[in-house]
C-alpha cells in the first residue's frame, strides 16, 4: 500500500509539475486584486494593478479578436478602439463621420505641386505618457518602423510612403511614392501611430528592420492618447487607465476594461444586470431582446461592412455564369427588399462598391428587381432555359446575418429565372483559399476597407496579375477597352484633392460600372450595439475604431 | 510499481512523437494557408506582403524541413510561435491552460461526488421515486447537447433570477489578477484574498455544472448498476447477516468494489469534458484552452494546433496513468509487472 502511495505522489508531482509548466510566471507571487494602488514597474506576467479605486469604470462586453496591441502589427476590427484611445497620429477621424481626417499632433499640412510631399506641422505641446515630448523624430521613427515590417497588414496602409524626413523637431516631411488623394485618410489608421521611439527602442523597437518590441508592446502602450493600457489578458480582458500626462482635455473616465464576452446571450444578460455598460456584439435580431430594457439605449452605427456576390468572368469555371449578360440578369433577378429584410433594421444596399459614407456613395433602390428584364437577359445569352451552378458560402456572417441564410434567399431568388444554385458550405479559410486561387464560378464574400476612402474601393475595378486589383484577380476580371473609362475616372478619383470633385468621378464612375461588372452587392450593414443610460452619456461610434473611446462620457 | 510509472512516461515520448507528426501532417492537408486567413484582403493581393509573410513564417520552406525545424525547437523547449497571436505557443498555453484546468477540475469534482452521491442513492433505493428522479436527471446529463444546457441555465440563473454573474472568470471590475498559478481559486486562497475566492467561485460554478453534467449522469448510472450488482453477492449477504448497519455495508463494502468500472467512466468523462469545452467555453466566455484550439484550427495556426494537440495528448496519458494506479489502490488484487 505504501509503494501505491509513492507511485500515486509520483504521478501527483508529474500532473502539478505539467500544471505549472503551464500555468503563471514562476515565482510571481504577487496577490490580487482588489482596488489596489498602481505600481508602476513590474516583471512581464506579473501582477498590474487593477481597477481605480472611487474612479469612474466603464466595462465593455465584446468578441474582440484582438491578437497583439502593437499598432504595427494590428488589423483587427476592434484594433483602432484601442490604439485611438493610446495613441495620437497625425490626423484622426473626425468623431461621427465615415473617415473624414482631421488635424490632431498635425496643425495642418501643405502639398507641393506633384502632389507626392506632404509637410506636415506639429503641435508642441504633445507629451507621451512618459513624459517624454513628441518630435518629429517620433514620427518619422513610427512610420519607417512600419516600412521595414513587410510581412505586417499594417505595412500595406504605409508602402505608399516612400520616406520621411525632418527638417526640424515640429516639420515632418512625407514623400509618397505617387500622389494618392487618401493619404490623410490612411493617416488616421493605426499603422500610422506614433510611438515614444526612445522608450521602444529601449524594448528592441527598430527603424531599420528586425523590430522585437512586439511583445513589449503587447503588455502595455507607448503613446500620448487620453488612455494608458495597463494590462492585457488576451480573450480575457484588457485595461485601460487615464493617461495622467495627456496634452488634450482629461477625459471624465479613469478606467475602461474590454472584457472579452464570446457569447452574445451573455453580452445582453450582462448589460441588463449592469455588469457591463456597453454590449458591442448585437445585431438587429439580438437586440430585440434588449427593447425596453429600463436604462438600456439600443444604437445602430453605420459600418462600410459590404457583402455581396462574386461571379466569375473565368469562362472554364462556368462558361454560363461568367457571361456579363448572366451576370446582369441575376443582379435584376434577386429580391432586394427580401434580402433588406434578412439583413435587418439598418441595413442599405449600394449600388455598387462606393458605400454610403464614402465620395459620391449611390444607393440602389429596394425594388430594383424586374424579372422579366432578368429572363430578357437570359433569353439575350442563351440560357432561357437555365443551367445549373454552384453557389460557394462560408459558414461565417456580415454583423449577424448568416451567409447561409443569404446564399438559400438567392437560391429562390434565381430559381426564378432558371438558374438552379448548388450551395456548398465551407469552412471561411478553405473559401478564403479558393478566393485567393479564383478558384470558384459563384460565391459570397464580405468586405471592409483598410481605409475608409474610396480609394480601398477600387479593388473591385478589373485588374488581372501582380498589379491587378483584389476583386479583379478573384473574378478574373480584366481591364479591356471597353472599361478603360472605368480605371480613367478612377486614376482621377486617386489623386484628386477636391472632394466635391472625386464624388463627381465617383458617380459617373459607379454609372459605367454598374453596367458591367461581375458583382451583385447586396448589403452594406449596421453596428448594432448597446449602452447604459445611467452610467454613461453617450457612446459614439465610428466604424473604424467602433466604440469612440476618447469621446466616451460617465454620468 | 515504479517501473510501471517509469515505462508508461517513457512510451509517452512515443506517443508524443507520433502525434506531432499526425497533426502535423493532417493541419497541412487543409487545402489553404495561413495567410489567407490571417492577411487583410487587401495584403492578401500585395505579392511582396504575402512572401514577406510566408517566410517570416517559414511557410515557404518544403513540409519536411518545416517539421524538422519545428521538431528541433520542440526539444530545446520551444514550441514555435503562434501565427494568428505572435507569441509564443508556451506562453499561450500558459495563459489558457489553467483555466481549461480549472473548469475541469471542478467540473469533475461535481461530476465525480453527484454522480456518486446520486448512483448510491438510486440504488440503495431501488425503484422508489427518488431513484426514479435521480435515473431521470442522469439521462438528462447524458442526453442534453451541451450548447443547449449551457444557454438554458445562463438564462436562468444569471438573467431571470441573477443569481451569477454572466461569464468570464472574475469581475473586471474588482479584480485583475496575474502571476501565480493562473488557478484563480488557488491563487485566491494562496493570496488570502476571500473576495477573490467568492467572486472567482461564483464564476465558475455554472460553467463546471454545465461542462459536469453528462460526466455526473454516467457516473451516476455506472455507480447505480454496479452497486446494484455488488450489493447482491454473498459477502454482502454475510455481512448483513452479521449485522452489519446497512450504511456502513454500503459504504464501507459494496461502494468499493463497485467503484473500479466507475473511475474508468470518470477518466474516460474527464477526456470527454475537453470536447465539450467549446462551447462551454463560449457560451460562459471562459477564454480556455477550447476556444484557442478553434481560432488556432480557423487559421490555421500549425504550431499552435501541435502545441495544443501535444498538451492534450500530455493530459490524457497522465490521467489514464492516474487511473490506472487508482485501480490498484482501490483494488489490492490489482497489480502491475
Amino acid at each position: 500500500m505504501k509503494k501505491n502511495l509513492l507511485s500515486i505522489l509520483l504521478v501527483l508531482v508529474l500532473a502539478v509539475g505539467l500544471l505549472s509548466g503551464c500555468s503563471g510566471s514562476a515565482g510571481s507571487t504577487q496577490g490580487p486584486s482588489e482596488n489596489t494602488e498602481q505600481t508602476d514597474t513590474q516583471e512581464e506576467g506579473a501582477q498590474t494593478e487593477t481597477p481605480a479605486e472611487g474612479g469612474k469604470t466603464i466595462v465593455m462586453g465584446a468578441q474582440s479578436d484582438l491578437v497583439t496591441l502593437d499598432p504595427g502589427n494590428m488589423y483587427e476590427p476592434y484594433a483602432n478602439m484601442i490604439s485611438y484611445a493610446a495613441y495620437d497620429m497625425l490626423y484622426r477621424v473626425q468623431s461621427g463621420t465615415m473617415g473624414t481626417p482631421v488635424p490632431s499632433v498635425a496643425t495642418g499640412y501643405t502639398l507641393d505641386e506633384t502632389n507626392t510631399v506632404y509637410t506636415f506641422t506639429l503641435r508642441d505641446d504633445v507629451v507621451f505618457a512618459s513624459g517624454n515630448k513628441l518630435t518629429s523624430k517620433d514620427v518619422a521613427w513610427s512610420f519607417n518602423r512600419v516600412l521595414n515590417m513587410k510581412e505586417s497588414n499594417a505595412y500595406a496602409n504605409m508602402k505608399i510612403v516612400d520616406h520621411v524626413d525632418t527638417p526640424d523637431d515640429y516639420t515632418v516631411v512625407v514623400t509618397l511614392t505617387e500622389p494618392d488623394a487618401s493619404f490623410l485618410v490612411k493617416l488616421t489608421s493605426n499603422a500610422y501611430c506614433i510611438l515614444d521611439s526612445e522608450v521602444v527602442k529601449e524594448h528592441g523597437g527598430s527603424d531599420t528592420g528586425g523590430d522585437t518590441a512586439k511583445s513589449w508592446l503587447d503588455t502595455t502602450s507607448a503613446g500620448s492618447g487620453p488612455y494608458i493600457i495597463e494590462s492585457w489578458t488576451p480573450k480575457e480582458q484588457l485595461v485601460l487607465k487615464k493617461n495622467p500626462n495627456y496634452w488634450g482635455e482629461q477625459k471624465n473616465i479613469d478606467t475602461i476594461i474590454l472584457r472579452e464576452m464570446t457569447s452574445v446571450d451573455a453580452q445582453i444578460t450582462a448589460l441588463q444586470n449592469g455588469e457591463i455598460d456597453i454590449a458591442l456584439g448585437l445585431n438587429s435580431e439580438t437586440a430585440k431582446q434588449l427593447e425596453g430594457v429600463e436604462n438600456v439605449q439600443i444604437e445602430k452605427g453605420v459600418t462600410a461592412m459590404l457583402t455581396f456576390l462574386v461571379m466569375s468572368r473565368d469562362e472554364s469555371l462556368s462558361p454560363e455564369m461568367s457571361n456579363p449578360l448572366v451576370q446582369q440578369a441575376v443582379r435584376y433577378a434577386l429580391d432586394y427588399e427580401g434580402i433588406l429584410t434578412l439583413g435587418g433594421e439598418g441595413c442599405t444596399i449600394p449600388l455598387n462598391f462606393v458605400q454610403d459614407g464614402f465620395a459620391g456613395a449611390q444607393m440602389r433602390d429596394a425594388s430594383y428587381r424586374d424579372l422579366d428584364k432578368a429572363k430578357e437577359l437570359m433569353k439575350e445569352a442563351g440560357y432561357e432555359n437555365g443551367f445549373t451552378v454552384t453557389l460557394t458560402c462560408a459558414n461565417n456572417n456580415s454583423e449577424g446575418t448568416e451567409w447561409t441564410v443569404l446564399a438559400q434567399k438567392i437560391q429562390q431568388d434565381l430559381a426564378e429565372i432558371n438558374i438552379d444554385v448548388q450551395i456548398e458550405t465551407l469552412e471561411t479559410t478553405l473559401v478564403y483559399e479558393k478566393m485567393r486561387d479564383a478558384s470558384m464560378p459563384f460565391y459570397i464574400m464580405f468586405w471592409t476597407p483598410d481605409y475608409y476612402d474610396i480609394n480601398n474601393q477600387f479593388a473591385f475595378m478589373p485588374g488581372m496579375g501582380d498589379d491587378g486589383t483584389a476583386y479583379g484577380n478573384r473574378a478574373k476580371w480584366d481591364v479591356s477597352s471597353e472599361n478603360q473609362a472605368m480605371w480613367d475616372l478612377a486614376d482621377k478619383i486617386f489623386v484628386e484633392p477636391d472632394e466635391d470633385k472625386r464624388a463627381e468621378y465617383s458617380k459617373e464612375l459607379q454609372e459605367l460600372f454598374d453596367a458591367d461588372n461581375p458583382f451583385a452587392f447586396l448589403l452594406q450593414h449596421p453596428k448594432t450595439y448597446a449602452y447604459r443610460t445611467d452610467t454613461l452619456e453617450s457612446a459614439p461610434y465610428n466604424d473604424l475604431c467602433k466604440i469612440q473611446l476618447c469621446d466616451l462620457k460617465a454620468k | 510499481m515504479l517501473r510501471y510509472i517509469l515505462r508508461r512516461l517513457s512510451l509517452m515520448v512515443v506517443l508524443l512523437f507520433g502525434v506531432s507528426i499526425m497533426v502535423f501532417a493532417i493541419s497541412h492537408m487543409v487545402p489553404s494557408n495561413p495567410a489567407a486567413a490571417n492577411l487583410s484582403q487587401t495584403a492578401l493581393n500585395d505579392p511582396e506582403i504575402v512572401a514577406a509573410y510566408e517566410a517570416k513564417w517559414g511557410l515557404d520552406k518544403p513540409l519536411y524541413e518545416q517539421y524538422f525545424i519545428y521538431m528541433e525547437n520542440l526539444l530545446k523547449g520551444d514550441m514555435g510561435t503562434s501565427i494568428r497571436t505572435g507569441r509564443p505557443v508556451m506562453d499561450d498555453l500558459k495563459q489558457y491552460f489553467p483555466a481549461t484546468l480549472e473548469l475541469s477540475i471542478f467540473a469533475m469534482i461535481f461530476a465525480i461526488v453527484l454522480g456518486i452521491l446520486s448512483g448510491v442513492l438510486s440504488a440503495v433505493f431501488q425503484n422508489k421515486p427518488i431513484d426514479q428522479v435521480l435515473r431521470t436527471v442522469s439521462v438528462s446529463g447524458v442526453s442534453l447537447p451541451s450548447f443547449w444546457f449551457a444557454l438554458v441555465v445562463m438564462s436562468f440563473f444569471c438573467g431571470t433570477l441573477k443569481w451569477f454573474p454572466s461569464g468570464g472568470r472574475i469581475d473586471p471590475r474588482l479584480f485583475n489578477p496575474t502571476g501565480g498559478t493562473g488557478l484563480y481559486v488557488i491563487d485566491a486562497i494562496a493570496w488570502g484574498e476571500w473576495g477573490m475566492l467568492k467572486d472567482s467561485l461564483a464564476h465558475i460554478v455554472l460553467p463546471a455544472l454545465v461542462l459536469g453534467f453528462f460526466t455526473m449522469g454516467l457516473i451516476t448510472r455506472q455507480t447505480r448498476s454496479n452497486l446494484l450488482e455488488t450489493m447482491s453477492m454473498d459477502y454482502i449477504r454475510t455481512a448483513r447477516a452479521k449485522g452489519m448497519k446497512e450504511s456502513r455495508v454500503v459504504w464501507g463494502h459494496a461502494l468499493n468494489n463497485a467503484l473500479i468500472p466507475v473511475i474508468t467512466v470518470a477518466g474516460m468523462g474527464f477526456c470527454n469534458l475537453l470536447g465539450g469545452m467549446v462551447f462551454v467555453e463560449k457560451i460562459f466566455s471562459w477564454p480556455g484552452i477550447g476556444q484557442y484550439a478553434y481560432l488556432s484550427a480557423t487559421t490555421l495556426d500549425f504550431p499552435a494546433i501541435c502545441g495544443v494537440s501535444l498538451l492534450i495528448a500530455v493530459t490524457y496519458v497522465v490521467v489514464n496513468l492516474l487511473i490506472d494506479i487508482l485501480y490498484g489502490v482501490i483494488d489490492p488484487r490489482i497489480r502491475y509487472q
